[in-house]
C-alpha cells in the first residue's frame, strides 16, 4: 500500500514537472517561421465554392484549384495523359471518380509538402510511386521528357487556375517539383 | 478419447475461422461497394475529335459545353484534338454528350474515349496497389 502511495506521488511530481516545462517553453519560445502554405493562404477558412455550405482551408482551396487546372491540362496534353487513365474512370469505395482521387491525392500531396497541419498525405513515397518494379499501375519509368511535360502542365494549369507564373509563391512550389525530379525519372 | 477432443476441437476452430472469413468478406463488400453519387460527385470525360481544330473551333467547343446540364468545367487543347470536361452525374451523361456533340457540332469523327481495363492498369496509382486493395478487389469481384 505504501508502495502505491509512493508511486503515485512520483507520478504526480513528473507531471507536474513536465506540464511547467512545458508552459515555461512555450512563453518563451518564439512564433513560428511561416510556411509556404501559410503564403498560399494558410488555414484561413473560406467557403467552398465546390461544396456549398462547408469551409476549407484557404491553402488547401488554391492547392486544389492549381491541381484541378493542371490534372485537366494534363488529360488532354497526348505527351503524358497515357499515364492518367485513372481519371476517366471510377475508383476506390464510395462515390469518388478518378478525377477527384487524383485531385485529393495530389492536393493532400503538396498542402503537406508545403507545410499544411491539418492534412495527411497516405500515398506512397514519390520513389516508390514512379517504380515500376514497387509500383505495378506504373506502365514504365518516367524520363525527363515525361518531367518537364508535367511541368509546362503545372504553370499552364496553374495560370488557368488565375495564379500568374511569376507569382513567388507559385515559384517556391515549382523549385519542390523540381526537387522531386531524381525521384521521379528513374531512367 | 484425448483423440475425439482434437478432432472436435480442430472442427470448431475450423468452422469458427470459415466464420470469420466469411464475415470480413461481407463487411468488406459493404464498406466498399461503390456508394451512389451526391450533389458534389464529378466524373471526368473526354472527347477526342480526331481532327485538327483552330483556336476559334476551340473556344466554339468550349462554350458549347459549358452549356451542357450538368456539365461544370471545360478545357479543349486544340493542338491535340482532345476535350476533357468534368460533369455532375446526377445532372448529365457523358455518352449523351459525346453523341449530342457529334451531332449538334459536325464532328463526325469524334468519339468519346474510355480507357481499357489494360490502359487502367498502367495508369497513375490513384488507388493503392497494396496486398490490402488487391485482396479487397478481388472481394468485391467475388460479389
Amino acid at each position: 500500500m505504501r508502495k502505491v502511495k509512493f508511486l503515485s506521488l512520483l507520478i504526480f511530481i513528473a507531471a507536474v514537472f513536465v506540464s511547467s516545462y512545458s508552459c515555461s517553453k512555450s512563453k518563451s519560445s518564439t512564433p513560428p517561421k511561416p510556411t509556404l502554405y501559410d503564403s498560399l493562404g494558410g488555414t484561413t477558412m473560406v467557403s467552398d465554392p465546390a461544396h456549398s455550405g462547408t469551409m476549407i482551408e484557404k491553402g488547401r482551396l488554391l492547392i486544389r484549384s492549381i491541381i484541378d487546372s493542371t490534372i485537366f491540362v494534363i488529360a488532354a496534353d497526348t505527351a503524358i495523359n497515357g499515364h492518367f487513365t485513372t481519371l476517366l474512370s471510377e475508383v476506390g469505395s464510395g462515390n469518388l471518380s478518378g478525377f477527384q482521387a487524383l485531385s485529393k491525392n495530389l492536393t493532400d500531396f503538396v498542402a503537406v509538402g508545403t507545410g499544411a497541419k491539418n492534412y495527411t498525405y497516405t500515398g506512397k513515397s514519390m520513389t516508390a510511386a514512379h517504380d515500376p518494379a514497387q509500383n505495378p499501375r506504373m506502365n514504365g519509368k518516367a524520363d525527363n521528357g515525361d518531367f518537364d511535360a508535367f511541368e509546362v502542365d503545372l504553370v499552364t494549369g496553374a495560370g488557368k487556375a488565375g495564379v500568374p507564373s511569376n507569382t513567388p509563391a507559385l515559384m517556391s512550389v515549382a523549385k519542390i517539383v523540381e526537387s522531386l525530379r531524381s525521384q521521379v525519372v528513374q531512367q | 478419447m484425448k483423440r475425439r477432443t482434437i478432432s472436435k476441437a480442430l472442427r470448431w476452430t475450423f468452422a469458427v475461422l470459415a466464420g470469420l472469413i466469411l464475415l470480413l468478406a461481407i463487411h468488406i463488400y459493404i464498406v466498399t461497394r461503390p456508394g451512389t453519387p451526391d450533389a458534389s460527385t464529378r466524373v471526368m470525360a473526354r472527347i477526342d475529335v480526331h481532327q485538327p481544330l483552330t483556336a476559334a473551333e476551340s473556344a466554339g467547343i468550349t462554350t458549347w459545353l459549358y452549356r451542357q446540364h450538368g456539365v461544370d468545367h471545360v478545357l479543349c487543347n486544340p493542338k491535340t484534338g482532345i476535350v476533357v470536361f468534368t460533369y455532375s452525374p446526377l445532372k448529365g451523361n457523358a455518352n449523351d454528350i459525346a453523341a449530342s456533340f457529334k451531332d449538334q457540332l459536325h464532328y463526325p469523327n469524334s468519339s468519346r474515349y474510355i480507357p481499357t481495363d489494360k490502359e487502367l492498369e498502367g495508369g497513375c496509382p490513384v488507388a493503392s496497389s497494396s496486398g490490402m486493395y488487391k485482396f479487397i478487389a478481388s472481394i468485391k469481384k467475388l460479389f
